[in-house]
């Protein structure tokens, strides 16, 4: 899987389980992963767009802690996005782990 | 590295409304990420800026190719005129059984530009132009499909020359990724000039 596609497949997650906005996305994605995996902050908002383009998700404008935050949140057509890529990914790293295995 | 340090070249090149839409949310993350006790380099925080923008240019585009080059629809319809009136001139030549498909050609042609024009009387001009010259250089596909030269030659080909007969091939497979690459290019346009509520036009 390319570094766009897990980019993809991170921010998804994360909108999986509630709407988020940039800021709260890119730190989701560090927290959860122990700061291993960050999500690239400048090039989060590419991403972001390109996916609401595509129609994965949607945003909309909210007010967060007296500041105006564009909020994003999954489509249905971003749930069966996720569950693709989530598959790929774990036929991936299955793949990986059996080779890995077999060596150790 | 200062925040407006960073944004100026990613956002440049975009049309204004855009340029304000980026600088809003990059200025909201950029609060955020003060505010939760970060560093004040931009450049740290977002990392290349070149990288962001060539990011942002798969997603929109730039002020120079909305406003294009004014003389690539002309080029675009005097090609198309030309292989038109080939097409037309060598009509009364063909055998019989090319007529329907040659016929077929012509008729598409002006209906298809009629089409094209009618649909995006009213557009933004910028969008208007590239809807329309996509438009065009797709229809000029068209008449490649039936073009005289396969119609004359429809016996095997020996060596490299294989690649005519596989002209209509080429010609379909060319109307069909034209037809998308209009729409997905006005989806483009729509967004880049519109980047909050272009899914509702």
């Amino acid at each position: 899987m390319k570094a766009s596609e897990q980019l993809r497949l991170l921010i998804l997650a994360v909108l999986e389980r509630q709407p988020e906005h940039g800021y709260a996305i890119a730190q989701t994605i560090n927290a959860r992963s122990n700061g291993l995996l960050t999500a690239k902050e400048g090039t989060l908002y590419p991403a972001l767009h390109l996916l609401e383009a595509e129609g994965h998700i949607q945003s909309q404008e909210t007010e967060v802690s007296g500041r105006t935050r564009r909020e994003y949140r999954l489509t249905s057509r971003g749930q069966q996005e996720v569950s693709r890529l989530r598959g790929d990914w774990t036929r991936q790293v299955g793949a990986v782990r059996a080779i890995l295995e077999v060596q150790g | 590295m200062t925040l407006d340090e960073w944004m100026n070249p990613v956002v440049a090149e975009f049309p204004r409304p855009l340029q304000q839409h980026l600088r809003s949310e990059y200025r909201a993350h950029y609060q955020d990420h003060l505010s939760a006790g970060g560093a004040e380099d931009a450049q740290a925080l977002f990392g290349d800026p070149e990288e962001t923008k060539r990011q942002l240019k798969k997603v929109y585009l730039t002020q120079e190719v909305l406003e294009g080059r004014p003389n690539v629809v002309y080029v675009v319809v005097f090609s198309l005129l030309c292989t038109y009136f080939n097409t037309l001139h060598l009509y009364s030549r063909l055998p019989q059984h090319a007529h329907f498909w040659a016929l077929l050609d012509l008729v598409l042609v002006p209906i298809g530009a009629a089409w094209l024009w009618k649909r995006t009387w009213k557009w933004e001009p910028s969008r208007q132009k590239l809807f329309r010259t996509l438009g065009l250089m797709t229809l000029g596909m068209t008449l490649w499909i039936f073009q005289p030269v396969q119609i004359f030659h429809p016996l095997p080909f020996s060596g490299l020359l294989f690649l005519l007969q596989l002209q209509p091939w080429w010609a379909i497979a060319g109307v069909i990724g034209g037809i998308y690459s209009m729409f997905a290019m006005d989806a483009r346009v729509r967004r880049t000039l519109d980047p909050v509520g272009w899914h509702k036009a």
